[in-house]
């Protein structure tokens, strides 16, 4: 998925697990094996999760307690499919 | 006007097809008649306008005022319940904002869920509406519409049956207003 994060990926990916302990527990947590694929400019980030636990990743990401909230932009089965529209995104944006 | 522009394109991103945006008090004459946005007023406005408008309050005791279409909830009490019951004629929707949901902790959060499916049974069964709303202050804070789907789906509620019933709501609340037809 695509996510709008104004911090660093690494902060994206501690607060989501952060968030995601506290509403589902570790295990589930763990499970959902959340990583950073790549960034595309400074604020959008290409994060995967596995499909089983989809619904719980965006909770997680979309109630992060945070100074700086998260925005799920987009979200594909391919990452190929998510980088062309991830950069479609980004010049509607005009992101740097 | 320039303001609603970045929302709207935002908006399309996230794949959300009307948005809700709030308006202070004041003049409202400044407001434009974009069809995809519906603006959120403190009071029903004296005479009829370009563009499409709820009523909301933020205080819960306000089911009964007959002006009020949306009112926001952060905690409620005993009388709430009633209230609602009392207020069932007026189809009223009842806000749920996600900025509120992202304060809360863990264990506040699954009572706050718990509160959210036990809203949406009571307004299904007295003809009043839930409404979930992301309380967004800047588009940061948006929330897309598949998120808004997994929320939902925490809460047991099926989203096509809420997205459906919320236009329904929306048709029915928007459709009784009187309008400057803008030819």
């Amino acid at each position: 998925m695509v996510v709008l994060f104004h911090p660093s990926p690494e902060e994206l990916l501690s607060t989501t697990r952060d968030r995601m302990v506290d509403m589902f527990g570790h295990v589930i947590t763990q499970k959902a094996l959340l990583k950073i694929i790549y960034k595309i400019g400074p604020d959008l980030h290409v994060i995967r999760c596995r499909s089983e636990y989809l619904g719980e990743v965006l909770c997680a990401i979309t109630l992060i307690d945070s100074e700086h909230p998260a925005v799920v932009l987009d979200i594909s089965g391919t990452l190929r499919s998510l980088r062309t529209r991830a950069m479609d995104k980004k010049m509607s944006l005009r992101l740097p | 006007m320039h303001v609603v522009q970045p929302v709207l394109k935002f908006k399309s991103l996230l794949g959300l097809k009307s948005i809700g945006i709030e308006y202070g008090t004041g003049n409202t004459d400044s407001i434009g008649g974009e069809a995809d946005v519906i603006h959120l007023l403190k009071s029903k406005p004296s005479a009829p306008t370009i563009f499409r408008y709820l009523v909301i309050s933020e205080n819960y005791h306000d089911l009964l005022s007959k002006d009020v279409d949306l009112v926001g909830i952060t905690a409620i009490d005993e009388q709430f319940y009633e209230m609602l019951k009392r207020s069932s004629s007026k189809k009223l929707g009842i806000e749920i904002a996600v900025s509120w949901l992202r304060k809360t902790n863990g264990q506040k959060l699954a009572k706050n869920i718990a509160l959210i499916k036990s809203i949406h049974n009571f307004t299904q069964k007295y003809g009043n509406q839930l409404v979930l709303t992301s309380g967004a202050s800047s588009i940061f804070e948006m929330v897309s519409g598949r998120c808004f789907d997994a929320l939902l789906e925490l809460c047991d509620i099926k989203p096509e049956t809420y997205w459906n019933s919320l236009n329904n709501w929306l048709d029915h609340k928007i459709g009784m207003r009187c309008y400057i037809c803008d030819t």
